[in-house]
């Protein structure tokens, strides 16, 4: 077994050498607050995946926060079961001014599998005005990257690829 | 050995499964408390049923028929049994004699129909029913990433009285499922919990094959072995960046992540899909054709990097000791599974009953201690045995095993050992379509025990206590 600081100063090495390129974009940081709607969990997990080491999210110009009241971008996954609408307007009337609404991952922007039901509302679609929308079941955290860029920077998706495109809708 | 008697009077309805009745199951549930583990308790306007696991690990199903929406609650002698009751009652409003519990475990109040899976369920008039008491920790405000409300009383600076709250996750799973083909519920399969992309589907589709009577081809096994193996090693590593995380191990947190995220690239440039969704097949085309070199890459790519994580993980363990410890008691009482059981004392491993199974790569011993420094260690050996299930698989990939022949009664018992624990699938089929669907996720059994477990625990550590526990509602919220 080798000794503790060379272990701690190895994996500080590999964690240099692995860590990614961040995406340069223009404009202001971005505040992000996530929230859980009712789902498989697996775009909540690309979430945090995205928020580790492993993908450069704050080098690309956002930071996560706890609370709505911090936030400009409020990230929605899941599919807005009946129980999580009341969550959902109060992460959202607790955001300051120029807030916008993002769906991650299919369930959120229209239920994906979990339609209109006696437990589910089916996505933010039928329910509200949407800034944007990033699909997959789940998407990557590369790909939710990719499409916050390009929604902050205001472009329409220009990829064909499903996996990195970033469908802007409306503007609130 | 388990009191019989009252078996034999019972029809036996499946390969595994009895119907007895109302004397007979209380006169089995009375005198077997101490012989069987109960698994899983369901029920629907017609029976309640309780699984249980007998001596060398054979499942036993027993139903009695629910009389005028009632039946003998089964919490009275197994604990364990209180939330598949408490569900059973918000979905088809029968309800348990002599429950421990009876409060509503999914429905609060925002449904639009009282028991919806009823044969005659209510519209909930204008203004919605009874909600929930509040959380002091709100369901979505929770580090865990599904839905997880946390009641406590402090006193004393730690947490007293834990309750815990699942219902907002409810996503009417089962609804969804009832009526369908097995091939439209396959996609719906796949997406029950991301804690199971494969172990949910795999269990679901071994139910079937049992019900059908369908034999599959060596290959096939192996690959679905690979995948489940695979999806261990995943989810795994997510639990334990997790809890380095939350116990502020950053750079061990770091390594967990860019492991993972390398596996998935791994799995991306074979031809999967990054977390193994819809890898498992119904017709025996699971995963890829060429899945040897897909293991191999994933041996490769893994086996230093756990070396790695497993020396930086000795540096932080001490911060994990004595926290959210699970008796082992407790584990076996409430037939805990996965790594949370065998970090406990509870040694079992449904894997051993899968066929084809490599045994000879499955030499881990199991913990006692029970806290979330035992269930990183207990990870971590489980990751370096996968990787030696996966070696062993491609050495001998497709051999021929023995296999039991079934005779066809469309009813079936499947079940894959994930990385949390035991998935079990109960399915009975009816002119090709699911009749009914009960499903028995790791975490059902650990929910009845939660409370006790985050007892004496200071709220600064709830955070890191759940992400030890790798705790994934989706998967009972259905």
């Amino acid at each position: 077994m080798q000794p503790a600081p060379l272990t701690m100063m190895l994996a500080f090495l590999d964690v240099q050498k692995w860590r990614p390129q961040p995406m340069r974009r223009q404009g202001r940081r971005i505040r992000l607050f996530s929230l859980e709607t009712g789902s498989c969990e697996g775009c909540a997990m690309e979430l945090l995946s995205l928020g580790s080491s492993a993908y450069p999210l704050e080098g690309s110009g956002f930071q996560s926060v706890r609370h709505p009241e911090d936030a400009d971008w409020l990230l929605v996954t899941g599919s807005v079961t009946r129980s999580c609408a009341g969550a959902l307007a109060s992460a959202w009337e607790a955001m300051p001014a120029g807030r916008s609404l993002v769906a991650v991952g299919d369930c959120a922007h229209d239920g994906g599998m979990w339609k209109n039901t006696y437990a589910t509302l089916g996505g933010l679609h039928a329910l509200s005005r949407v800034y944007g929308s990033i699909p997959g079941c789940p998407p990557s955290p590369a790909a939710i990257l990719q499409a916050l860029v390009e929604l902050a920077e205001g472009g329409l998706s220009s990829t064909s690829s499903q996996a990195s495109s970033a469908s802007r809708r409306s503007r609130q | 050995m388990m009191e019989e008697s009252a078996l034999f009077e019972g029809e036996r309805v499946g390969l595994f499964h009895y119907r007895v009745t109302a004397e007979g199951w209380q006169s089995l549930l009375q005198q077997n408390v101490r012989t069987m583990a109960l698994l899983a308790f369901w029920a629907d306007e017609e029976w309640a049923t309780a699984l249980f696991l007998l001596k060398g690990e054979q499942p036993l199903l027993l139903s009695t028929a629910v009389v005028q929406g009632r039946y003998q609650a089964v919490s009275h002698y197994f604990p364990a049994a209180q939330w598949g009751e408490r569900m059973a009652r918000d979905l088809w409003g029968v309800e348990a004699w002599s429950a421990l519990d009876d409060s509503p475990a999914l429905d609060d109040g925002s449904w639009s129909l009282t028991a919806p899976l009823s044969a005659n369920p209510l519209p909930v008039s204008e203004g919605g029913g009874q909600p929930l008491p509040r959380c002091r920790v709100e369901p979505s405000r929770t580090s865990v990433p599904g839905l997880l409300g946390i009641d406590y009383v402090l006193a004393e600076g730690v947490m007293q009285q834990v309750d815990v709250q699942i219902s907002a996750g409810h996503r009417g799973v089962l609804s969804r499922l009832i009526g369908l083909t097995p091939q439209e519920a396959m996609p719906l399969v796949a997406r029950i919990s991301a804690g199971g992309f494969v172990a949910h589907p795999l269990a679901f589709v071994r139910a079937l094959e049992q019900a059908e009577s369908r034999r599959i081809d060596p290959r096939e096994r192996d690959r679905r072995l690979i995948l489940l193996e695979v999806e261990r090693l995943g989810l795994h590593l997510f639990d334990l960046a997790q809890t380095a995380h939350r116990a502020g191990a950053g750079l061990l947190a770091s390594l967990c992540d860019h492991a993972r995220e390398c596996l998935a690239k791994r799995c991306m440039d074979h031809g999967l899909s990054r977390r193994l969704t819809d890898s498992i097949s119904l017709e025996g085309h699971s995963g890829v054709e060429a899945i040897i070199p897909f293991a191999q890459a994933v041996v490769q790519e893994l086996s230093p990097r756990l070396e790695q994580i497993k020396q930086l993980a000795r540096l932080f363990e001490g911060r994990l000791k004595n926290m959210a410890t699970v008796p082992t008691e407790l584990a076996w009482d409430y037939a805990l599974g996965g790594v949370t059981g065998r970090a406990s004392g509870r040694y079992l491993d449904m894997r051993y009953m899968d066929e084809g199974v490599r045994p000879q790569a499955m030499k881990s011993a199991g913990r006692h201690e029970g806290d979330a420094w035992a269930r990183n260690r207990q990870r971590l050996v489980e990751s370096e045995e996968s990787l030696r299930i996966l070696e062993c698989i491609t050495a001998g990939y497709g051999q021929e095993s023995e296999q039991q022949a079934v005779p066809r009664t469309d009813e079936g018992l499947g079940v894959a050992e994930g990385a949390r624990g035991d998935v079990w699938y109960h399915v009975v089929l009816k002119e090709g379509r699911l009749a009914s669907v009960q499903i028995r996720d790791p975490l059902m059994p650990l929910l009845a025990v939660l409370g006790l477990v985050l007892e004496g625990q200071e709220p600064e550590g709830l955070s890191l206590a759940l992400a030890s526990l790798g705790l994934s509602p989706a998967g009972v919220a259905l």
